[in-house]
């Protein structure tokens, strides 16, 4: 499932797939198949994304 | 061939070896923006290389079977070095492909423009020798493939390579840019 809260925190900050895969650490692919929902990031990466991304892992990575 | 000839050719074949695998540790380490011999990956891509070497496991033992059933119904057709040869070039190219199309085949600290460097210059050296050994009639004697083939095969597998590369970076741009 697509991760559009991700992508739109993202947008939000005006930062671009590689500016924030910059941030954390991992190629800009990896961010890619995130936000598509092609890859689910272990606990650590979606802490590190939380924290550049200034939200919460509720923000971010708890399904509605 | 006499013995003599053959163990000495065996002796320069594995000293080639020895001598490329120091050189491709010493020009990987300064192809590396962290000046670390090892490249590092991040989760994603350690998981995708981690199914490519299996995919490029099966494809090694695919292709040694082949080539053994081919050695058993026609003796002596495809020589046992291309023969092991060819099985880790395919296994090699699988996985290569396998990590350039899911993103997973360049490291976080990898210098792309220098490794595409070392990839051209290692691509002509092997096209350069496969050429003055087909120019000499090395390449096959007596109906049968010569030691110079493997560079044929390195050659060939790097324009492969490379050809994907293209693509995935091509694909790449296009993606980023959306």
């Amino acid at each position: 499932m697509k991760n559009l809260k991700l992508k739109a925190a993202r947008a939000g900050m005006d930062l671009s797939q590689d500016d924030l895969a910059k941030a954390v650490g991992v190629s800009r692919q990896t961010i890619s198949a995130v936000e598509k929902g092609d890859y689910n990031p272990t606990i650590n990466l979606c802490i590190a994304i939380c924290k550049a991304l200034n939200k919460t892992l509720d923000e971010l990575f708890w399904e509605d | 061939m006499s013995n003599e000839i053959m163990l000495g050719r065996s002796v320069g074949i594995a000293a080639g070896f020895m001598i490329g695998l120091i050189l491709a540790a010493i020009i990987f380490k300064f192809a590396n923006k962290d000046k670390k011999m090892k490249s590092q990956y991040d989760e994603r891509q350690e998981l995708v290389r981690g199914k490519g070497y299996k995919f490029a496991f099966w494809t090694f033992s695919v292709c040694e079977a082949v080539f053994m059933i081919i050695d058993m119904a026609f003796p002596n057709i495809v020589p046992l070095f291309f023969a092991a040869f060819a099985s880790i070039m395919i296994a090699g190219i699988v996985l290569a492909l396998y990590c350039i199309f899911k993103g997973a085949y360049w490291g976080m600290n990898n210098n792309r423009k220098r490794y595409i460097a070392v990839f051209i210059a290692a691509g002509l050296i092997n096209f350069m020798s496969a050429i003055m050994a087909i120019v000499n009639g090395e390449m096959v004697v007596d109906g049968k493939l010569e030691p110079p083939s493997i560079n044929l095969m390195c050659g060939i597998m790097l324009v492969i390579i490379g050809v994907a590369i293209a693509i995935d970076s091509f694909r790449n741009k296009k993606e980023s840019e959306e």
